[in-house]
């Protein structure tokens, strides 16, 4: 291939390329989905999974043998009532919502 | 031909990266039918960017591979007789090449992280915008300041080659670990920004960026373990690690992120810390910045500063503009990072993960400060005075011993609090063990006449010994606790039982197993204070004792060949009298670059000590020959491999749970109510 | 006489000897705190590439130094003024170069204070509503429940 066909067929890909790359930018083929703000209960569900894999790590750490009975009273009542008022706050607003 | 496409993708690139970053920024604004049409068009050239960018990189190699010196940047990077691979690695081994690959894996980064913009479009979105910001700049960059398509008037013949250090296996795959590992720290970076900038409630970010900030970790691990590899390897000084500013740069964000992944943790679990760990992602973010800067900008003198030019104030400028966006940000949004939850004892896995932090942070500040000393000592008495390896061993070696020191009695902390009961409980039977084990390891080694006592260095290396087994025992001690429940829960063996409990908190055994890894580094550095080392003139038939082992001088070639000529020495080796192996060091001259020597090591490795090698030419007409013995070398590279599994294993998701899960339906139709508020975490 | 001038004779030798000992310890202490200055990047007892301009007189010279005077860092001050001051790597404990000493030090210890105003602010800070006691209202007993069968190993 001489240079000359070379270069032209360089400046066509170029010119190729870019209006491809812009009608896959400006023409979306789908509905744009507009997202949502996320809403509190989606976030006490979040905390709530993560005081239940709280809990749970401690059941299960108390049970390899780790820690005393009064440490493990003393962690677990403390998540539980965590955990007691994200559920309570769940079902609070689901029932608002309801 | 190549260099058109090249510099019209980076044009193209760059519209397309600030299309990305602007209408980002606008759709942020206005939060309405239009704002998210936008957002949809920036989400796409964000994309966009990357075939761009990958379009010129491609082009760049394309040049390096058809030895296209017209190219200024191949001229000085390649020449012909340079092998395939290292051609291809002339697109990083250059300023302006390293420039447009760090761009290239900012976009290929930024491509993944936009296709898999379900998780959370808003939080995307907003992640996708500070991407892109970083983006502009390194495309002005390659752009404008540093063009890797520089054209030269003339057409040389041949190339200047690659530097004659870089050309060695593992220097292909050193700096594009590196990179990834820089670049990747931008993720986690954007998400913590985007997070405050949008007040995001919850600690969900956390959760979506924790596999990049693992990756990127990993990366910076293998970059840095390459690395070292390679100086050992090849600089023929038998050590990996020289405290070299370029070095540090790579270990200062290494040890940020570190620091982040445990902080993180406190947020997730706790609702802590929320302020620090978003500081941390900055800091560490600046400090990758820095790093590709003293790297690549010649900042601070040193052999690594392969490229030197005057793109440091450009860099310089992205830090202060960095620094000051986190900063009004934060001052705007700092009520969002209040924390849900408070320390309730000192002894608890939350404080214990202060201190670790503290400890890395301020190894990491020591090293900082060392880098950048002879910067300081340049403005103040005009001379650069550089710190050496004696300055960073006599701070760094009690900062390592105390974080191993965090590593063998964290894990066994409760979060919360926990009592010395407890404490006695976890502990008894793993220091006995690290107790025992460390009286057999002195005696060995006072049976073997090293009196280690009589030297500080072999003093600390017994105290990293000591507590690394103590480190080995407590993670010991995990898996068999655990894997006791799984096993008694499952009616089946132990081993069963370790891989139950390992499989379903993959992040936290496979984070045991990373800290084995690091144990195994730490024991293999600690040899180094019983190095031993001998230099002789070794004519044909000469012998040389080191230790066990005796060398005897066989043979000494020359070879020639159209990238260097080199010299080798041909060495019989025998451990107490019984032939081991024979070893053959080089050196070799470089033709490309003006006959600069560099050693091939031969390395006889054993998992007890290397015996190390080095030919170092002529003197007055004899060859010479430099033997080492280096204790325990090959258990860092051992312990990077575990290192590497670990974080694998923390990688993958975990097993089902045992237990009944409650439907997620509730949840998911609660984030389709829209007359909801957004709330804020805390309230 | 003879037997008594040995006996005399073999403590002073001893001395001698551990003299030297000493002073081998000293060469090699203070080499570690040198480097060599052909920019090979390595320290000075460590280099020795062939053909190096330097290497051999800086240890000649240092050895040389370290019988002149008992004083070590006299020696590392006669390198900084012979051989220019990034000679020496190990920054000396007095006047500027105390800062990169200083510097790791006072960040740790900015740190520890940090850690420790923070656990200070934490203990002090009136506990966030959620954890704030643990006797529950009657009501939320039953999620406590609730939570307590959910996450039952």
């Amino acid at each position: 291939m001489s240079p000359a066909v070379l270069d032209y067929g360089i400046k066509m890909f170029c010119c190729v390329f870019a209006a491809g790359v812009l009608v896959y930018v400006f023409l979306p083929t789908r509905d744009t989905e507009t997202g949502v703000d996320k809403t509190r209960v989606a976030y006490l569900y979040e905390r709530k999974d993560v005081v239940y894999e709280n809990l749970r790590d401690l059941n299960f750490e108390f049970k390899s043998g780790k820690f005393t009975q009064e440490d493990y009273d003393g962690m677990r009542v403390g998540l539980e009532a965590e955990a007691a008022r994200i559920l309570a706050e769940i079902e609070m607003l689901e029932s608002v919502k309801a | 031909m190549m260099p058109l496409l090249g510099s019209f993708c980076l044009l193209f690139a760059l519209a397309l990266a600030l299309y990305c970053f602007v209408v980002g920024v606008l759709a942020a604004v206005r939060r309405d039918a239009v704002g998210y049409r936008l957002a949809e068009t920036a989400r796409r050239a964000g994309m966009a960017t990357f075939a761009a960018v990958f379009l010129a990189a491609a082009a760049l190699v394309y040049a390096a591979m058809t030895n296209d010196f017209s190219v200024a940047y191949i001229l000085h990077h390649s020449n012909r007789a340079l092998p395939g691979p290292y051609k291809f690695a002339a697109l990083w081994s250059g300023q302006e090449g390293s420039m447009l690959f760090w761009a290239l894996l900012l976009s290929a980064y930024g491509f993944v992280l936009r296709l898999r913009h379900k998780v959370d479009q808003r939080l995307v979105a907003m992640a996708s915008m500070v991407l892109a910001g970083i983006q502009v700049f390194f495309l002005v960059l390659v752009n404008f300041v540093a063009n890797p398509f520089g054209m030269m008037d003339i057409v040389a013949a041949d190339g200047n080659g690659l530097n004659p250090l870089l050309q060695y296996p593992e220097m292909v795959i050193h700096p594009p670990m590196l990179y990834l590992g820089y670049v990747g720290v931008s993720v986690p970076f954007a998400f913590a920004l985007a997070a405050l900038i949008m007040r995001y409630p919850g600690e969900k970010w956390i959760h979506i960026t924790r596999r990049w900030t693992m990756v990127a970790w990993l990366f910076l691990t293998c970059g840095i373990s390459l690395g070292a590899h390679w100086a050992y390897a090849v600089l023929g000084w038998g050590g990996y690690w020289g405290w070299d500013p370029v070095e540090n740069a790579s270990l200062l964000p290494w040890l940020s992120t570190t620091a982040f992944l445990h902080s993180v943790m406190m947020q997730e679990k706790r609702g802590m810390m929320k302020v620090w760990n978003v500081w941390l992602i900055f800091i560490t973010f600046m400090l990758s910045i820095l790093g590709t800067m003293l790297t690549r900008a010649g900042l601070v003198s040193s052999v690594h500063a392969f490229a030197q030019s005057s793109i440091g104030s450009w860099f310089t400028g992205l830090l202060l503009v960095v620094f000051l966006v986190c900063l009004f940000f934060y001052v705007r949004n700092r009520d969002h990072l209040r924390s849900e939850n408070k320390l309730e004892s000192l002894v608890s896995r939350e404080s214990s993960f202060l201190f670790n932090n503290l400890v890395l942070l301020g190894a990491c500040f020591a090293v900082l400060c060392g880098t950048l000393f002879p910067i300081l000592s340049e403005w103040v008495r005009d001379v650069k005075m550089n710190l050496g390896a004696p300055f960073y061993n006599k701070v760094m070696v009690p900062i390592g011993l105390f974080l191993i020191f965090l590593t063998a009695v964290g894990p066994l902390l409760a979060w919360r609090s926990t009592s010395w009961g407890s404490i006695k409980r976890n502990f008894r039977i793993p220091a006995v063990i690290s107790l025992l084990i460390e009286i057999a390891v002195s005696a060995m080694l006072i049976k073997n006449g090293v009196r280690f006592w009589t030297d500080t260095g072999q003093m600390y290396a017994m105290l990293a010994f000591c507590l690394s087994t103590l480190v080995i025992a407590t993670i010991g001690s995990e898996f068999v606790r655990g894997g006791l429940v799984w096993k008694n829960k499952l009616q089946t063996n132990l081993l069963a039982g370790m891989y139950q409990l390992t499989r379903r908190n993959m992040r936290r055994y496979g984070g045991y197993v990373v800290h084995f890894g690091v144990v195994l580094v730490v024991i293999g550095l600690a040899g180094a204070a019983f190095n031993r080392d001998k230099e002789q003139e070794m004519a044909k038939g000469d012998e040389l004792q080191i230790g066990h082992y005796t060398l005897v001088g066989e043979e000494y070639t020359d070879d020639d060949n159209a990238n260097y000529t080199s010299h080798a020495a041909l060495l019989d080796v025998y451990k107490d009298g019984k032939f081991v192996t024979r070893l053959n060091p080089e050196e070799r001259f470089f033709k490309a670059s003006g006959g600069q020597p560099v050693h091939i090591v031969a390395n006889h490795s054993t998992l007890s000590e290397d015996l190390y090698i080095v030919f170092e030419g002529f003197s007055n007409g004899h060859p010479m020959i430099k033997a080492m013995i280096n204790p325990l070398v090959n258990w860092i590279w051992i312990g990077v491999l575990v290192v590497v599994l670990g974080t694998g294993m923390a990688l993958v998701p975990n097993a089902a749970l045992v237990t009944a899960q409650v439907p997620k339906a509730a949840a998911v139709a609660a984030m389709e109510e829209q007359g909801m508020h957004p709330a804020g975490a805390g309230k | 006489m003879k037997r008594i001038a040995k006996l005399l004779l073999l403590p002073c030798l001893v001395v001698l000897l551990m003299g030297a000992d000493n002073q081998e310890a000293r060469f090699q202490n203070i080499g570690g705190k040198i480097m060599c200055t052909c920019s090979c990047a390595q320290m000075l007892l460590k280099c020795n590439h062939v053909g190096c301009p330097n290497s051999d007189q800086m240890r000649r010279e240092l050895r040389a130094a370290v019988m002149r005077t008992s004083n070590d860092e006299e020696v590392l001050n006669w390198f900084r003024a012979n051989w220019g001051i990034t000679a020496v790597v190990e920054p000396s404990t007095h006047g500027f170069e105390l800062l990169a000493w200083i510097l790791p030090a006072a960040g740790l210890g900015l740190g520890l204070l940090l850690v420790l105003l923070l656990i200070r602010s934490w203990k002090l800070r009136p506990a966030p509503a959620a954890a704030a006691d643990l006797n529950l209202a009657p009501d939320l007993e039953a999620m406590r429940a609730r939570a307590r069968r959910e996450t039952e190993l």
